[in-house]
């Protein structure tokens, strides 16, 4: 007897914990032992880290932020950041692949996006954030003739009119104190606006070897009654480079300025108000009031008559 | 003057109508208890506001949702009613209806005592009140809500001189024929009666002062329901977004206001007993007049409800399987059924047009004019086009609180206090005007 209720109990505490266990899998995201264990058929090299970088940009940072920045989206569940220490020990190529491919609620699947290559390529640029498994560094400081590149950085920004682009040029210290070029540099490129900061030119991109990366500007932005617009250029990468940047005016579309509240209509005040409802409301009171008033004579009149 | 009437017939005849209309105006029966009753709703009214003053008008239903509770309901209630003034002493009275003539003054009152409050009844519904000046200050003649300020403080004028103006005679009337009289009275009388003595000269001017009055009201009366109706109309609403709303209204107007005077002739044949004058014949016409103005109302409803249920666009159709099958539905088809349809059958036939049996039938209708406007200014709230995100769930439902339950009722109060000292301080049929339709303004005139 006493054998039977003490299994019970053990039964009972097994049932909770399992359904405890099943809530919290739902905010776990489990991805299948088989699925996890596929391996990435992609060379973890330059250039499958830099083609997996630029489409980590384009489809992912809006909501997962920049690796390391912990600045994703503050939605729920939450985008883990994709540098975290945590979730790339916790997440297989595989699983990140998987999970990639699948989606979940507010994470899309990119299955019918990204072909299989892109994804595994993505895997690849995240996995460099893996401290334990670091196969290949994105290149931040150029060795040259044996000197260090290094901070202080330098943006310079030149604005060439005739084809509406910019070019940004990113040079950094030498050990002897002298500037260099600097490759591959992430360089970002904006306009300011009303609202916040446009980001141009693609999202901006890395620094060729001479240094420079060239950024066209969208000539149909309107820039007021001028036409201008100021443009800027920062090394996106605050944390290597330090906080550089440059900016420049450049020539947009010019555009009329309208200001609604300078024509006569619906929406402004009293008297801007149309003619025609000018016309109508006064003349309607004016008239019916008018109308009135002669009633009132008509009662001195009256009281007239009766003497 | 007149032919068919020996001078000893004309002057009995003048003697019985001063006789019969003057008396009420001293013999007070049950008038105490009345106004008993009136002071206790006023205090209650003075109660609830005075808390939803200091607190504000979160004490009320209303909430992002339904930003439009009872008060506004009823302030399009009490528009209407008032309009029945214009139907009755310029529609009828331009259409030389002459049987409308000892009812005139009964509509005057009613509609005097309704758009008086209807002012007032906004006032209540706003949160601070002390900034009402800011309306004429800084509204904008764009808006809506100016054009109904206009018209409204418009109608009441009129309205005010269409009662005042038929009044002259009367008063220089009652003046004479009324032994001890109070002194307040009789000054006022003497004042406002602006020494008629009822020369050919006076009636000329007096017809034409009215006259022009009667013109005037009906576009003024016309343009204060049409504007109030506006207010919804050019709006975009599921339910209020629709050509017809304008004479929507004023024909919903029109039911109303005319089940209003038939209570109220009803009241006063019995209280006053003027079955002499508000006879069988006038219940009958009336009867006619409000089964005719309720057919057309019944075919607005036709095509208010009727063509957007045949099409459903998507909006509509949340709003009107609401009305028809949803939350509403009971409201929706007992004011329809009772306040409107079997109404309407009952009153086609003649013997529900005596007078009992119609202001019976004038009862439900007005109640269900009254609850009509709910339907209208409620349930659209309920469904804007864009829902608001994460509310409360308590701002998808509307029910009123005790607050504007008092509130509304001070509202009747006021209205019906405003008619009881109008129909206690001055005579309630126009005796001049029955005096000439007999061809007796000779006698009527020459009482010393
Ligand atoms: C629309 C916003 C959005 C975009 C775009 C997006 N994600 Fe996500 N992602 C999420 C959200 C939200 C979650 C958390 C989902 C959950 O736990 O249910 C998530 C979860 C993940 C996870 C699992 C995280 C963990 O902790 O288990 C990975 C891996 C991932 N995303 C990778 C990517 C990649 C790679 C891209 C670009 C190809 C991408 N996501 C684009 C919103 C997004």
């Amino acid at each position: 007897m006493e054998n039977t209720s003490s299994r019970l109990v053990v039964g009972l505490l097994a049932v909770l914990l399992l359904s405890s266990f099943s809530v919290f899998a739902q905010s776990e995201w489990k991805v299948e032992d088989a699925k996890s264990k596929m391996s990435n058929p992609i060379q973890a090299d330059d250039a499958s880290l830099k083609e997996g970088k630029a489409l980590f940009k384009t489809n992912c940072i809006t909501c997962h932020g920049d690796p390391g920045k912990n600045n994703g989206l503050p939605l729920v569940p939450k985008p883990s950041d994709m540098a975290n220490a945590a979730f790339l020990s916790a997440n297989s190529d595989g699983a990140v692949f998987t999970k990639m491919t699948d989606g979940r609620i507010t994470m899309p699947s990119f299955k019918a996006v990204l072909s299989e290559k892109e994804r595994w390529k993505i895997v690849n640029y995240i996995r460099s954030f893996d401290e334990n498994k670091k196969v290949a560094s994105t290149v931040t400081a150029v060795k040259k003739e044996g000197q260090t590149l290094g901070v202080p950085y330098q943006l310079s920004l030149n604005y060439n009119p005739e084809e509406s682009s910019l070019v940004a040029f990113v040079r950094g210290t030498l050990t002897d104190g002298n500037l260099a070029p600097a490759s591959d540099v992430e360089v970002g490129f904006f306009v300011k606006r009303y609202f916040g900061d446009l980001p141009i030119g693609d999202r901006g991109g890395v620094t060729d070897e001479n240094g420079m990366i060239k950024a066209a500007i969208p000539t149909d932005l309107p820039g007021g009654e001028e036409g201008k617009a100021l443009a800027f250029a920062k090394l996106n990468d605050v944390d290597t480079y330090g906080d550089v940047s440059a900016k420049t005016e450049v020539s947009v579309k010019a555009v009329e300025i309208i200001n609604l509240m300078d024509e006569r209509s619906l929406w402004t005040v009293s008297v801007m108000a149309p003619w025609w409802l000018i016309f109508t409301y006064f003349g309607i009171l004016i008239g019916v009031w008018g109308t009135l008033g002669y009633v009132v004579t008509l009662l001195f009149k009256l009281k007239k008559a009766g003497v | 003057m007149s032919n068919s009437l020996s001078k000893e017939e004309a002057k009995s005849k003048i003697d019985k109508y001063a006789a019969d209309i003057l008396r009420p105006m001293q013999s007070h029966g049950g008038l105490e208890l009345w106004v008993m009753l009136l002071a206790l709703g006023l205090i209650m009214y003075v109660f609830a506001y005075f808390i939803q003053l200091r607190d504000g008008l979160g004490v009320t239903a209303m909430r992002d949702y339904v930003s439009w509770g009872v008060y506004i309901s009823n302030f399009v209630f009490f528009v209407a009613v008032s309009l029945v003034g214009m139907l009755i002493s310029a529609v009828l009275g331009l259409l030389k209806q002459d049987w409308i003539k000892p009812i005139t003054r009964v509509a005057e009152v009613v509609a005097l005592g309704f758009v008086m409050v209807a002012g007032l009844v906004i006032v209540n519904d706003m949160g601070r009140p002390d900034r009402l000046m800011n309306v004429f200050i800084h509204g904008r003649i764009q808006s809506p809500i100016v054009w109904d300020i206009t018209v409204i403080t418009t109608y009441v004028t009129i309205s005010l001189l269409l009662f005042y103006l038929p009044l002259i005679p009367d008063l220089a009337f009652a003046k004479k024929r009324l032994k001890n009289m109070p002194v307040w009275q009789y000054h006022l009388f003497n004042i406002l009666s602006l020494g008629w003595i009822g020369t050919p000269e006076q009636y000329k001017i007096l017809h034409k002062g009215i006259r022009l009055l009667a013109i005037l009201i009906i576009p003024v009366a016309l343009a204060i329901h049409t504007v109030t109706s506006w207010l919804f109309a050019a709006t975009l609403r599921p339910g209020w977004d629709t050509t017809i709303f304008g004479p929507y209204f004023v024909a919903g107007a029109f039911v109303a206001g005319a089940a209003a005077v038939v209570i109220l002739m009803y009241i006063l044949r019995v209280n006053y007993k003027l079955k002499d004058y508000f006879t069988d014949f006038h219940f009958d016409k009336m009867g006619q007049l409000l089964v005719l103005v309720s057919l057309v109302y019944l075919y607005f409803n036709l095509n208010e409800f009727l063509v957007p249920a045949y099409k459903m666009k998507d909006a509509d159709a949340v709003h009107l399987h609401t009305l028809f099958s949803g939350k509403y539905a009971v409201l929706f088809w007992g004011v329809q059924i009772f306040g409107m349809i079997i109404p309407i059958i009952m009153m086609l036939f003649r013997r529900f047009r005596k007078p009992a049996w119609l202001a019976g039938i004038a009862v439900f209708v007005l109640i269900g004019a009254w609850l009509k406007r709910v339907i209208i200014v409620i349930p659209t709230l309920l469904h804007p086009h864009l829902p608001i995100q994460n509310v409360p769930e308590a701002f998808h439902q509307y029910f009123p609180t005790w607050i504007e339950v008092f509130v509304t009722l001070g509202s009747f109060v006021m209205a019906l206090g405003i008619i009881t000292a109008l129909l206690k301080i001055f005579p309630v049929i126009p005796i001049w005007e029955l005096a000439e339709e007999e061809g007796l303004t000779e006698e009527f005139e020459s009482y010393e």
